[in-house]
């Protein structure tokens, strides 16, 4: 009998949590305003801004630029590296990654052998 | 439904709208805990969906799955870019318990609980909070939600048995084992 009363307070107590979690969590929403919003959002002709369009047209050649770039200017690098530098930071130039070629044809500054 | 929207059927847009609006809003609201924002989230769940409506693919879920975890994607897009904006002095992210309805009858019965409960929920981990979201505001079953948050149906019955939980403590704090 007590276990059966018991029992039944836990249930109410639960129906009044899961209500209050509703209530909590509840609001009033106008739906006809968001389809409004939406379906004028979607009849209005869209036009992206030119350099927008220009970039999305070009993307492809605008990488490859970007990337032939980087190279030109990395290799530009090294060579003007090699032609103008100490023997020490030539040394130090070669142990990073520059082609013992390319330091061969550096000119002999004074004070080198 | 979908399929007449991948057709460009705006009707049937609008009936999906009708259908799941309200409780994307009050979902995106509850989570971002600012109406505004949260109107606008569901304005762009909806051109995504009118844009996109021809990838659903009905074999691999309900529709009502997809849309809200597109839903769910872009909560935790607009949560992050908020937080941003917060951490940069650019926006105040503060999650207010937004009112629940304007009948003021419903709001004097048990408005502190209600209070306690409100701030609970905003103070839940942000995975609980939208798997509770997910079932209370969205109706979505345990098998939806593990679906939309991308997780098993364990791991997100714990997740809503997790929040309830602290709700709970919050509502009858008695209860808590000592």
């Amino acid at each position: 009998m007590k276990g059966n009363k018991m029992a039944q307070e836990e249930d109410n107590r639960q129906a009044t949590f899961n209500r209050l979690i509703d209530a909590a969590v509840e609001m009033e929403t106008d739906e006809d305003v968001l389809v409004r919003r939406v379906l004028s959002t979607i009849n209005t002709p869209h036009r992206p801004r030119i350099w927008t369009a220009l970039l999305m047209r070009t993307r492809f050649a605008f990488a490859g630029v970007v990337i032939i770039g980087c190279l030109v200017m990395i290799t530009g690098y090294i060579l003007a590296g090699s032609l103008f530098m100490d023997p020490g930071e030539r040394v130090l130039a070669v142990s990073f990654g520059a082609p013992e070629a390319i330091m061969s044809i550096s000119t002999p500054r004074a004070g080198e052998s | 439904m979908l399929r007449l929207v991948a057709l460009g059927d705006q009707a049937a847009l609008s009936e999906l709208i009708t259908r799941f609006g309200h409780g994307m809003i009050v979902l995106a609201t509850r989570y971002l805990g600012q109406q505004d924002e949260a109107e606008d989230v569901v304005q762009d769940v909806w051109l995504r969906v009118w844009k996109t409506a021809n990838r659903f693919d009905a074999q691999r879920g309900k529709a009502k799955t997809w849309i809200y975890r597109i839903t769910t994607n872009l909560c935790i897009d607009r949560l992050r870019r908020l937080r941003l904006r917060q951490m940069i002095g650019l926006a105040q992210v503060c999650i207010e318990p937004v009112d629940a309805t304007s009948n003021p009858e419903k709001q004097h019965q048990d408005s502190e609980a209600l209070k306690r409960v409100q701030a609970a929920i905003n103070k839940l981990p942000d995975r609980q909070r939208m798997a509770l979201l997910l079932t209370v505001a969205g109706g979505l079953d345990a098998e939806q939600v593990a679906s939309t948050l991308g997780t098993s149906r364990g791991g997100a019955e714990q997740l809503i048995a997790r929040a309830r939980r602290k709700l709970r403590n919050s509502v009858y704090p008695e209860d808590i084992p000592k």
